[in-house]
């Protein structure tokens, strides 16, 4: 009898209708309702392959009357590539120096350009137009390479002489690891700036969010500017800050340039070369290297991020 | 009480004032506070000019290169003494680039533009919505979920394009279609697969834009959002009256780097085959037949055919550089209308005690 009762509380429960939620479950269901669209695609057109990737990884492909076939062989892709190939983890650990390297200049110089571009001043217009430019440029429209004939021009374009910086600094003294890192900082300048388009524009809506009431008051404070710059700007940009980084670290990653043999080749290129062009046997050993070096990228961007939102302002 | 000094006291009457600091009276001319800020200003503005015309010289360069090739005369290409501008400017590969020929610029432009805004729309419309869950509407698994958006950042498009092609070859909704047809839809080379990707929150680079409109949210006071519950807005009425609004900058943003990555996308209109009307696809797959584009686009008429010879290479780098300069001038000019919109937000203004 009693359990008789509690299966029609429980089907009353069920059938309570929408209203009679509290706020939190309600905030619940239309989390998954305004979510349900990413969520679908996300399973129909991204982990469904993906699962099929590392599932590839952990097989060893075989080509049998024009059809691949795995057979499970475990993790031993993942040791070769880890343990034998002796290059691959050198490629790894390079594409992550470089990313160290490359990655806070570029934040650096973004913000430091979004700021300037952002305030009060004749032209702007003008400026804040021709920095979307990289932007296009780095998706390659412009770039072009003629098949049949190059032309025999080549043209050593240096923008400014810097040699004369270079040995200044070199010769004050300074330890050498840090100068060659400053001076390279200097001469890829403005192959830089080209690179971080997207995270200027970014910077530059991140800054335009800021209300300026947030200034005035600084300023009747008597704030100095560098301390608005700390107080003000610097926290209100830094969930921008923690964006840009993320798509910095994922696009260095993806971008990587390694040196294999004499050539610099783009990482991502020599995986390919090794899945598509090696036997069918290489497929599944292809497959374990490009789910390291995701899983590489990914462990960096957690750890590092990880560490920047502790010191990330949001109003809630 | 102690006497002052005239001048003291004229010293204590300014400063209540409060505008001895910036205007001495007696003398009737700027003080020395003024003139030191005066002067700050000056250098600023100086070195803000200086440093943003030397990094937009080096921004503009490529594009300038690119025109001045694409407008110089035939007969001057080899001229290498002219380096900034052209000896003597000609329209004649700017038209041999619009020709039917060649891009097949005023028919193949607007489907181009249309199918592009729809594609931002929908993509732009699925991460505001998906983003404005995973930042207020919290549920159980909103933070595991939210770890497989920074992996679509991530992982590269490449790895999983095979089964996108396979998925959209026999498209098909929890087998609801196959059962009635008996087979999935043939989606490939239709543009509503690509329509149904980026409504999907899966089109080009929409990780990205979820985690930048998340952070832009997240910035927002809460409080907004509260009292519209609290006068009895629902969820979709919050959001569209109140969170958009309040982030359309970041909105903005997002759009226009929606819109020039859907716009300069090639990689998905090849895999889903959707390239023949498209003006971006179409070029990039003229560049490694540019010879035979030119020798057909010259035979259509009697002065070009006098002055081009297909297979020279400066001619091909002429008109090359003259359909890169089509293709991204519709951007450019759409830009410098956009960017006037970018203004200063004014959602965080007016709420005290926040």
């Amino acid at each position: 009898m009693k359990k008789g009762e509690n299966k029609a509380v429980k089907k009353k429960a069920f059938s309570l209708s929408y209203k009679k939620l509290d706020y939190e479950k309600k905030t619940a269901v239309w989390g998954v309702i305004f979510l349900l669209p990413w969520l679908l695609g996300l399973i129909f057109f991204f982990l469904r392959p993906l699962v099929n990737t590392v599932w590839y990884s952990l097989c060893s492909m075989q080509m049998v009357d024009g059809k691949f076939t795995g057979t499970f062989t475990g993790l031993n892709n993942f040791k070769y590539a880890l343990t034998v190939n002796a290059d691959f983890t050198q490629y790894l650990a390079e594409a992550f120096l470089n990313m160290l390297k490359e990655v806070p200049f570029q934040i650096f110089l973004a913000l430091f350009i979004a700021m300037l571009l952002n305030g009060e001043y004749k032209g702007r217009g003008f400026f804040r137009a021709i920095f979307v430019i990289p932007i296009i440029l780095a998706t390659g429209v412009a770039t072009f390479s003629l098949s049949e004939t190059s032309l025999a021009v080549t043209e050593s374009e240096t923008v400014m002489d810097m040699q004369w910086l270079t040995d200044l600094v070199v010769n004050s003294g300074i330890p050498t690891e840090l100068t060659s890192l400053l001076t390279s900082y200097v001469e890829n300048i403005f192959t830089v700036v080209t690179t971080c388009g997207v995270q200027i524009l970014l910077f530059l809506s991140g800054l335009q969010a800021i209300s300026p009431t947030l200034y005035e008051v600084a300023q009747m404070e008597g704030c100095t500017a560098f301390e608005t710059f700390c107080k003000i700007t610097l926290p209100m940009v830094s969930p921008t800050i923690l964006v840009c980084l993320v798509y910095s670290i994922a696009e260095s990653f993806a971008n990587a340039k390694v040196s294999v043999g004499q050539q610099t080749v783009a990482l991502s290129s020599y995986i390919h070369d090794v899945t598509f062009t090696g036997d069918p046997m290489y497929y599944g050993y292809g497959s374990a290297m490009s789910f390291i070096y995701f899983a590489a990228t990914l462990v960096t961007i957690g750890v590092i991020c990880g560490i920047v939102s502790k010191g990330v302002f949001y109003y809630d | 009480m102690t006497k002052l000094t005239r001048k003291e006291r004229m010293q204590k009457a300014e400063e209540m004032a409060g505008i001895s600091f910036w205007v001495d009276l007696r003398k009737g001319r700027l003080s020395k506070y003024a003139i030191q800020k005066k002067v700050r200003n000056f250098i600023m503005l100086f070195f803000r000019y200086a440093i943003l015309i030397c990094l937009g010289f080096v921004v503009i360069t490529p594009l300038w290169k690119l025109a001045k090739d694409a407008l110089t005369d035939p007969n001057v290409l080899a001229d290498k003494s002219s380096i900034w501008i052209p000896q003597k400017t000609s329209g004649l590969f700017l038209d041999m680039a619009m020709s039917k020929q060649l891009l097949n610029y005023w028919g193949s432009l607007g489907y181009t533009l249309l199918t592009t805004a729809i594609l931002t729309f929908l993509q732009v419309l699925s991460a505001g919505l998906a983003a404005y869950s995973f930042a207020r509407l919290k549920f159980k698994g909103n933070n595991i979920l939210f770890f497989f958006v920074v992996l679509t950042i991530v992982v590269p498009s490449d790895g999983i394009m095979l089964a996108q092609y396979a998925a959209f070859r026999n498209f098909d909704i929890f087998g609801l279609i196959g059962l009635i047809t008996g087979h999935g839809l043939n989606l490939i080379g239709k543009p509503s697969s690509l329509y149904i990707l980026s409504g999907l929150g899966m089109g080009v680079k929409s990780g990205l834009y979820i985690y930048f409109l998340r952070q832009g949210v997240k910035g927002l006071p809460i409080s907004i959002e509260e009292a519209a519950h609290v006068d009895g807005a629902g969820f979709l009425r919050t959001f569209f009256s109140i969170v958009v609004p309040s982030m359309s900058g970041s909105i903005l943003t997002v759009s226009v780097l929606s819109f020039l990555w859907n716009y300069t996308d090639t990689y998905y209109k090849g895999l889903f085959q959707l390239g023949s009307k498209n003006l971006v696809y179409n070029y990039s797959t003229l560049q490694s037949n540019i010879r035979w584009g030119i020798d057909a686009a010259a035979r259509t008429n009697q002065a070009w055919l006098e002055q081009v010879n297909p297979s020279s290479p400066f001619i091909q780098n002429s008109t090359i550089s003259a359909c890169a300069l089509l293709v991204v001038l519709p951007l450019l000019i759409m830009y410098c209308f956009v960017q006037k919109r970018f203004v200063q937000g004014a959602a965080r203004s007016g709420l005290g005690g926040d």
